[in-house]
C-alpha cells in the first residue's frame, strides 16, 4: 500500500512538473533569431514530451506536422477554437516565442501558415506588429480580449474571416451571435434596483457595443461620462 | 545684429498681391533661426505703401543682404512692382548702407509706426506655445485681423499649427455637403440637403450620435402645430410675433432680430415636419415656461431630446445622409480671405483624412459648456466648480477652427446656467425637467428654510442667480399630483424618480417638509401664502403673473425635487446671417460656409428662453441644409 502511495505521488509530481520543465528547458534553449519556418526541435529537444500525454506520435518537426491533423479553421465562425488557442497561449505565456514567423508566413502582405496552401488574410506590416501586442493582451491582460481568450475565442471569433486593419470595429451583430439576442441581453443586464439604468437599453438608443467594450484596451462605462454617481462595472474595465 | 529694411511703393490694385508676397515671406520667421523679428508697416497716409523690417541676429554677407530680402524682391518683381528700396544697417550703428534702389522717391516718405499691421518676434512665438486657451483665443483673433488685411490666414498662430499648415496636396474624398455634428441642427441640415439631391455626410466626433440634443429635455416652443394643443386645451392666445417679442425680451434685446424671426416663424412648420415625415409624437400637454408669456412649450412623448433626434435621423437617412461616428474635425481648409471653404481635415479611426467640399461646410457642432477653460476665458464667473448638464463632447474647438479661417463670433460671454439640474452631478435627468415645466401650473421653488426666493416664471438666468445668492445648496420645487400630467409629466416618471430618491413624496405639506428637513411651519406658511396669491390673482412677494391654469397646492399627495444650477447653454458663437451663412470679421459672407444651432451666436441674446433651443436648431439647420444644397458644386 505504501509503495502504491509512492507511485501515486510520483505520478502527481510528474504531472505537475513535466510540462513546466519542458517549457523552461525550451525557454532556455530559445534561439535569439528564429528563422522562417524553423523547426520546433530548436527549442523542444523532445517534441513528444511537449505534447499532451496521450497525443499520438508526431512525425515531422514543424507546424506542418500539426496541421496535417489540426486543420486550420478558416470558416470564421464565432466559436471557441481549443487547439489554436492552446498553441498560441502556451507559447506566448512562456515567452519562448515572440517570432510569429516560426509557424506563420507573411509574403506580399498575405498572412498564412507555413506548409499550408491557403491564406489567413491580408495584413499590413504595421498591423502584423500590432497583432503581437494583441496576442500578449489576449493571453494574459485584464482586457476583454483576454476574457475571450480564456474561453478559447481567437481573433476570428470576433473578426470573422478577414483580418481587421487599424480602425476597424466589430459590429454589434457579431457580438450578438454569442451574447444575444439583444432582448435577452437587455434583460440580463437590467439592474434590479433601477431598471432604467440599463446600459444595454439606455436613453441613447442603439449604440455600438464598442462604445464601452474595448477588446484590446481597458473598457469604460460610457454612461459615467455624465452619470458620475452611478455604480456600474464592466468586464475588462479598471 | 542687422536691420534690413525694404520700402515698397505700390498702388491700390496691387494691394492684395503684395500682402500675399509679404505674408509668404513672413513664414520664414519659423524656419530661419537667425531671423529675430519680422515687422511690417503700412504708410499712415498712403495706405498702399509698405515698409518691412527684418531683424537679423547674424547675416552671412551684410553687403549682399539676406536671401529673404531677395525672395521678397523677386516676389515683388513677379507681381509687377518696381518701386522699392532695400536698406541695411548694423543695429548699433546709425549709418545706413544703401544697397539697392530702383526708386529714390520713396525714401522721402515718412513712415508712421502707429499703423502697425504685423509684427512678429521669436520671443512672442515661444511664449505663445505655453499660453493658456484664453491667450490662444486672443492669438486666434490676431490671425483674424491678418486674414482681413489679406496677408495670410494664419500667421501668428504657431501654437494652432496654422503657420506651418499648407493646403493638402491631394484630397482623400470629395463630398457635396459636410456637416459637423449630429444633433438637431446637423440632422435637420442633412435631411434638407439630402432631399435636394446633395450627398450629405455628418461627421460626429463622439462614438454615439446626437450630442447634447439626444439628452436634451425634449421641450419645444412653437406658437402652434398641426395638433393645435393650445386651442384644444383652452390655454389662451399666442402668435409668432408674441414668441418673437418674448425671445427678444428674454435675451435683453441682444438678439439679432432676423435670426429670432427665423426661429419664431419657422418653429411650427419645423415641428409639423418632424411629426409628418419623422413620426415624432407629442404629449397632450402644453406648458408655460419661464420667460414665455404664453402656453407654447410642447413636450415630446419620450420626455427627452431623443424623441426629436430619432425622427430627424430617420428623415436624414431617408434622403441618403450618412452619419460617421468617431470622426473629429481637426481643421478647416480655406486658401484666402475672399475665397470659399475648400475642405476639412478629419481625424477618423483609420487615420487623418482630407475631404474636399463641393458645395458647403455646415458647422452644427454645438456649444462649449464642457470646455471649462474656454467658458471661463469668456466669462470668469463660470468657475470650474460648476457642474454641467452637457455631454462630454460639448467643447469649443470648432469655434476656434472657424475663427482661424476668419469667422466672426459674438456673445461668447453669455453662458446659461440651467437652474434646476440634479444638484450632485449637474445632469438634466427626467425629474430635472419638472421644475421647468411645472411653473405655469403653480409649481413653486423654496429654499432650505422653506421660503420662496424668486418669481418662478422668471427667466433661467434670474432663477439661477437667485439660488446662488441664497448661498445654500440645494433648493426644491414643490408640486402636487394634479399638476403632473398637465405639465407634460407622467405618474410612471414620478414612480421611477422616487425609486432613485429624486422625487420626494408627502401626503401632506408637513410630511414633505419633514422628509426634506425643511422647517415644517415655514413650508406650510409659504404654501398657504402662495395659495392665497393664486386666489387673489396677485403675488405680493415676487409679483409672479398669476394665470387661471395655476393650481393651488391644497390637495396631496405633494412632491418635491432638489435642484441647483449647472452650466447648460452657450448663447454665443459664430456670427451668421439670416441664411445661416457664416460672416467674417469684416462683415462679409465666407463662401460655402454655414452654421446652425448652439455653435452660432445671436439667436438668443444674453439669455436663452427654455424650449427655444430645439426650434432654433431645427429651423436654422433646415435653412442651412437648403442653402448648402443650392451652392454650386
Amino acid at each position: 500500500m505504501k509503495r502504491y502511495m509512492h507511485a501515486i505521488l510520483i505520478l502527481f509530481v510528474l504531472i505537475a512538473f513535466t510540462p513546466a520543465t519542458t517549457f523552461s528547458q525550451a525557454k532556455k534553449d530559445a534561439p535569439k533569431n528564429v528563422k522562417k519556418g524553423a523547426s520546433c526541435s530548436i527549442c523542444h529537444k523532445d517534441i513528444q514530451a511537449a505534447l499532451p500525454k496521450n497525443h499520438k506520435k508526431v512525425t515531422g518537426d514543424n507546424i506542418s506536422a500539426c496541421i496535417s491533423c489540426h486543420k486550420p479553421d478558416l470558416t470564421g465562425k464565432a466559436e471557441p477554437k481549443f487547439y489554436a488557442s492552446n498553441l498560441h497561449r502556451v507559447h506566448i505565456k512562456e515567452g519562448a516565442l515572440k517570432e510569429c514567423m516560426m509557424c506563420h508566413t507573411f509574403t506580399a502582405n498575405k498572412f498564412g501558415i507555413s506548409g499550408y496552401k491557403g491564406f489567413l488574410g491580408k495584413l499590413s506590416k504595421e498591423d502584423l506588429e500590432k497583432i503581437k501586442d494583441i496576442f500578449v493582451s489576449w493571453s494574459g491582460s485584464k482586457n476583454t480580449d483576454a476574457i475571450h481568450g480564456k474561453a478559447n475565442i481567437l481573433c476570428s471569433g470576433c473578426h470573422e474571416k478577414n483580418l481587421p486593419s487599424t480602425g476597424d470595429t466589430v459590429e454589434n451583430d457579431r457580438c450578438l451571435i454569442c451574447h444575444g439576442p439583444l432582448d435577452a441581453l437587455k434583460k440580463r443586464s437590467e439592474p434590479k434596483d433601477f431598471p432604467d439604468r440599463n446600459p444595454h437599453n439606455s436613453h441613447l438608443g442603439d449604440i455600438a457595443c464598442t462604445v464601452c467594450h474595448k477588446a484590446h484596451s481597458i473598457s469604460t462605462v460610457y454612461c459615467l461620462g455624465c452619470h458620475g454617481n452611478f455604480k456600474m462595472k464592466i468586464p475588462g474595465g479598471q | 545684429m542687422y536691420l534690413e529694411t525694404i520700402k515698397i511703393k505700390t498702388n491700390p490694385e496691387k494691394l492684395n498681391d503684395i500682402k500675399d508676397v509679404l505674408g509668404e515671406a513672413s513664414r520664414q520667421i519659423l524656419e530661419d533661426s537667425s531671423l529675430l523679428k519680422f515687422e511690417f508697416y503700412r504708410n499712415f497716409t498712403v495706405s498702399f505703401d509698405f515698409m518691412v523690417n527684418l531683424y537679423w541676429i547674424d547675416l552671412k554677407d551684410p553687403q549682399r543682404g539676406s536671401d529673404l530680402a531677395y525672395q521678397v524682391i523677386e516676389g515683388l518683381k513677379h507681381i509687377g512692382i518696381v518701386n522699392y528700396a532695400v536698406w541695411i544697417r548694423e543695429m548699433d550703428s546709425e549709418s545706413w548702407k544703401h544697397r539697392e534702389t530702383d526708386s529714390a522717391k520713396i525714401l522721402n516718405k515718412t513712415y508712421s509706426m502707429d499703423e502697425e499691421v504685423f509684427m512678429k518676434t521669436k520671443e512672442s512665438d515661444e511664449t505663445k506655445t505655453k499660453i493658456t486657451r484664453r491667450g490662444f483665443l486672443k492669438a486666434g483673433m490676431g490671425a483674424g485681423v491678418l486674414a482681413a488685411t489679406g496677408i495670410a490666414l494664419d500667421l501668428t498662430k504657431k501654437d494652432a499649427e496654422a503657420a506651418q499648415r499648407k493646403l493638402p496636396k491631394k484630397w482623400d474624398e470629395t463630398i457635396d455637403v459636410v456637416i459637423v455634428g449630429s444633433g438637431f441642427a446637423g440632422l435637420a441640415a442633412a435631411a434638407e440637403a439630402g432631399k435636394r439631391g446633395a450627398k450629405a455626410v455628418i461627421l460626429e466626433k463622439m462614438p454615439t450620435y446626437g450630442g447634447n440634443s439626444i439628452i436634451n429635455g425634449g421641450v419645444y416652443a412653437a406658437w402652434d402645430s398641426k395638433l393645435h394643443l393650445r386651442k384644444k386645451l383652452n390655454l389662451g392666445d399666442d402668435s409668432p410675433q408674441q414668441h418673437f417679442e418674448d425671445t427678444l425680451k428674454g435675451g435683453d434685446y441682444y438678439n439679432i432680430p432676423a435670426l429670432v424671426k427665423n426661429l419664431t416663424e419657422g418653429a411650427a412648420d419645423a415641428l409639423n415636419w418632424m411629426i409628418e415625415e419623422g413620426g415624432c409624437k407629442l404629449r397632450e400637454a402644453l406648458t408655460r415656461a419661464g420667460g414665455h408669456s404664453a402656453y407654447r412649450t410642447h413636450t415630446v412623448v419620450e420626455g427627452v431630446g431623443r424623441g426629436f433626434t430619432e425622427p430627424l435621423r430617420k428623415i436624414a437617412e431617408k434622403y441618403g445622409a450618412q452619419i460617421r461616428l468617431n470622426n473629429e474635425l481637426t481643421w478647416i481648409w480655406r486658401k484666402d480671405t475672399d475665397g470659399p471653404i475648400l475642405g476639412v481635415e478629419v481625424k477618423t479611426p483609420k487615420g487623418k483624412k482630407n475631404i474636399k467640399i463641393k458645395k458647403a461646410l455646415i458647422l452644427a457642432s454645438g456649444g462649449f459648456s464642457r470646455d471649462i477653460k474656454m467658458r471661463q476665458a469668456f466669462n470668469p464667473s463660470i468657475v470650474p466648480e460648476y457642474n454641467s448638464t452637457n455631454h462630454p463632447g460639448a467643447t469649443g474647438e470648432c469655434i476656434r477652427y472657424a475663427q482661424a479661417v476668419g469667422a466672426d463670433t459674438l456673445h461668447l460671454a453669455f453662458i446659461q446656467l440651467y437652474p434646476f439640474a440634479e444638484p450632485e452631478t449637474g445632469i438634466l435627468d427626467n425629474p430635472a425637467v419638472y421644475p421647468f415645466n411645472g411653473v405655469g401650473y403653480g409649481l413653486i421653488y423654496v429654499d432650505k428654510n422653506g421660503k420662496r426666493f424668486v418669481n418662478e416664471l422668471e427667466r433661467r438666468d434670474v432663477c439661477s442667480m437667485a439660488q446662488i445668492k441664497l448661498g445654500q445648496k440645494p433648493t426644491y420645487s414643490i408640486f402636487n399630483e394634479e399638476m403632473v400630467t398637465k405639465m407634460g409629466g407622467s405618474m410612471d416618471e414620478i414612480q421611477k424618480g422616487m425609486a432613485k430618491g429624486r422625487f420626494i413624496k408627502g401626503e401632506t405639506i408637513e410630511e414633505l417638509a419633514e422628509k426634506l428637513k425643511i422647517p415644517k411651519q415655514n413650508l406650510v406658511e409659504t404654501v398657504n401664502k402662495h395659495n392665497q396669491y393664486l386666489k387673489d390673482g396677485k403675488d405680493l412677494e415676487f409679483n409672479k403673473p398669476i394665470t387661471k391654469a395655476m393650481i393651488p397646492l391644497e390637495k396631496g399627495p405633494f412632491y418635491a425635487v432638489a435642484q441647483w444650477p449647472a452650466v447648460h447653454h452657450t448663447m454665443g458663437g459664430l456670427r451668421i446671417n439670416e441664411k445661416t451663412q457664416v460672416i467674417d470679421i469684416w462683415g462679409k459672407v465666407i463662401p460655402k460656409f454655414y452654421a446652425a444651432g448652439e455653435v452660432t451666436g445671436g439667436v438668443h441674446g444674453s439669455n436663452r428662453l427654455g424650449s427655444n433651443a430645439i426650434p432654433d436648431c431645427v429651423v436654422h439647420g433646415r435653412i442651412a441644409g437648403i442653402n448648402a444644397a443650392q451652392e454650386k458644386g
